[in-house]
């Protein structure tokens, strides 16, 4: 059930967000072909052609980098909304009738926020290699280069790689939890949710640091850290970056297993649909 | 040896605040019968039809639906008409077809779709471009299209003009399975009470009456639409006084 959630979650948020990054996208060649057109310099300097080509680049990049702005709004607002409406508002009426658990409704929200996420994350850094493509090409090919250097020289790179995606994709999904328990705190309420979703959201972060600070104590206090170095000479973790990946992957699932139980507690006990 | 009920409320109590919505009601509702649930607004029936479907939580008391307390199991056998209207704007009425039939094995995508044609609505149609009438007709055909356990319609004739009403009511009546129980929630009775083979009065929270119809009309002499409008008669606010029902 949790794949046929996501499918119509995905047709649910997939229309504002594809024109958004359409919109940046073609923007984004607009005003490389501009500034290429600057760079050759086809017009005297004072000329008029060379005012309005350069007004033209001006307008180009101020409307792109707006363009880049709203996609990000539209990216954050969609998270938010598609929570709020989906679940605490009127669909929430159909959502919460349908044979399915708590945890699959939360999950396909979440899963699905964070891929619209990092779809943005890479129209973002699309738009830009495209932009610069078109006004430098054998710069950007030089870049891609020596960015996949490393890799060949060193493959555990790769794996570095993905750990380091793994851990990004979690820190994701923590950002958006945290989004969606600070909302169905505040639907508790009958009055001012808004405000109480911010005052919530803060209290949620404000109560992860005191938890961060706990486990960082106990380490200390129950030498984890002389047993994970024992690990080490035993060969059971290899590197150390493996081991903090490992470790770093452990506390964010735990954060996010913490966040995660906290939401489906409040909407399979609490849930105040008005 | 009694058959199980096919709802059974124990003592149930819902509380918003210090407002009660529902007092400590004890109720219980067999298979293959219509029952309307009436009441005047702010009675509690909507709150009473939203604990049964999960949607709020008891304050105390418990709930059982064919046994089981509401969650998963339950929410398969019930087909729940909500008094919103729930669809999101980018949905047509054939999205919301392949959304009931991927989620609920009884819809019938068949029968739905015929009944699309007899009412003159486009599958193709976006629910954002539909008057409301057309929007409630949406949705009424998706509930019933289900062969479901248990029928629970919100205020299902309130939005609609009083010509639909005959129409949406006799698609009710004809649409369900002889051993599934209809719970008609509405305060609009006389336009009802012709289908209606049980009643549930319900008055500030609590469970006033329970009682076939054909024994009412044969005890009291009265029909149901009498009844409701002497049980809930309105005493107009006398000066500096407030209005209330009796």
């Amino acid at each position: 059930m949790l794949g046929k959630l996501m499918k119509y979650e995905f047709r649910s948020s997939m229309g504002r967000i594809g024109i958004a990054w359409g919109a940046m996208l073609g923007m984004a060649i607009i005003a490389g072909v501009f500034s290429r057109i600057g760079l050759m310099k086809i017009a005297g300097n004072g000329s008029s052609l060379a005012w309005v080509l350069s007004l033209l680049e001006g307008i180009s990049m101020f409307l792109y980098v707006s363009l880049v702005v709203a996609a990000i709004v539209v990216t954050v607002m969609m998270i938010i909304s598609r929570f709020k409406r989906g679940l605490l508002g009127d669909e929430g009426y159909l959502m919460h009738t349908l044979p399915v658990s708590k945890t699959e409704l939360i999950a396909s929200k979440g899963l699905v926020a964070a891929i619209i996420l990092l779809g943005s994350m890479l129209a973002i850094s699309l738009s830009i290699t495209l932009m610069n493509s078109i006004i430098n090409k054998a710069q950007v090919v030089q870049n891609i280069k020596a960015f996949f250097e490393p890799f060949a020289h060193e493959p555990i790179g790769i794996i570095v790689f993905i750990e380091g995606m793994i851990l990004f994709v979690a820190c994701l999904l923590i950002v958006i939890y945290k989004v969606y328990l600070a909302m169905s705190i505040a639907q508790l309420s009958d009055d001012h949710r808004g405000l109480i979703a911010i005052g919530a959201y803060f209290g949620i972060n404000i109560a992860i640091a005191i938890l961060g600070t706990i486990v960082g104590i106990l380490t200390v206090k129950l030498s984890i850290g002389t047993w994970v170095v024992e690990l080490i000479k035993r060969n059971v973790i290899y590197t150390q970056i493996n081991l903090v990946a490992l470790m770093a992957f452990i506390v964010l699932a735990i954060v996010l297993v913490i966040l995660h139980v906290a939401t489906e507690r409040i909407l399979s006990n609490k849930l105040n649909l008005q | 040896m009694s058959e199980r009920a096919l709802v059974e409320c124990r003592a149930l109590t819902k509380r918003y605040g210090r407002k009660t919505a529902l007092d400590s009601i004890d109720l219980k509702l067999e298979s293959g019968k219509i029952i309307g649930l009436l009441g005047p607004n702010g009675s509690g029936k909507t709150t009473l039809i939203k604990l049964l479907n999960g949607l709020i939580q008891p304050t105390s008391g418990e709930m059982y639906i064919d046994g089981q307390k509401p969650g998963i199991y339950t929410k398969g056998l019930v087909s729940y008409l909500p008094d919103k209207n729930y669809f999101a704007d980018w949905m047509t009425v054939e999205d919301l077809f392949n959304i009931f039939e991927d989620f609920y094995s009884d819809f019938n995508r068949a029968k739905a779709s015929e009944m699309c044609r007899a009412l003159g609505v486009n599958e193709l149609d976006k629910i954002k471009t539909m008057s409301k009438g057309t929007r409630e007709k949406v949705q009424l055909i998706l509930v019933m299209c289900r062969e479901a356990k248990l029928y629970l319609l919100d205020e299902p004739i309130a939005g609609v003009d009083p010509a639909a009403r005959d129409y949406i009511l006799n698609m009710i009546i004809s649409n369900y399975a002889d051993d599934a129980t209809i719970v008609i929630s509405t305060h609009l009775v006389s336009d009802i009470e012709k289908i209606l083979d049980e009643v549930i009065f319900i008055k500030d929270g609590h469970i006033v009456r329970q009682s076939a119809v054909d024994d009412i009309k044969e005890e009291e002499g009265k029909s149901i639409d009498e009844l409701f409008r002497e049980e809930f008669r309105w005493i107009a606010p006398t000066e500096g006084g407030r209005a209330d029902v009796r």
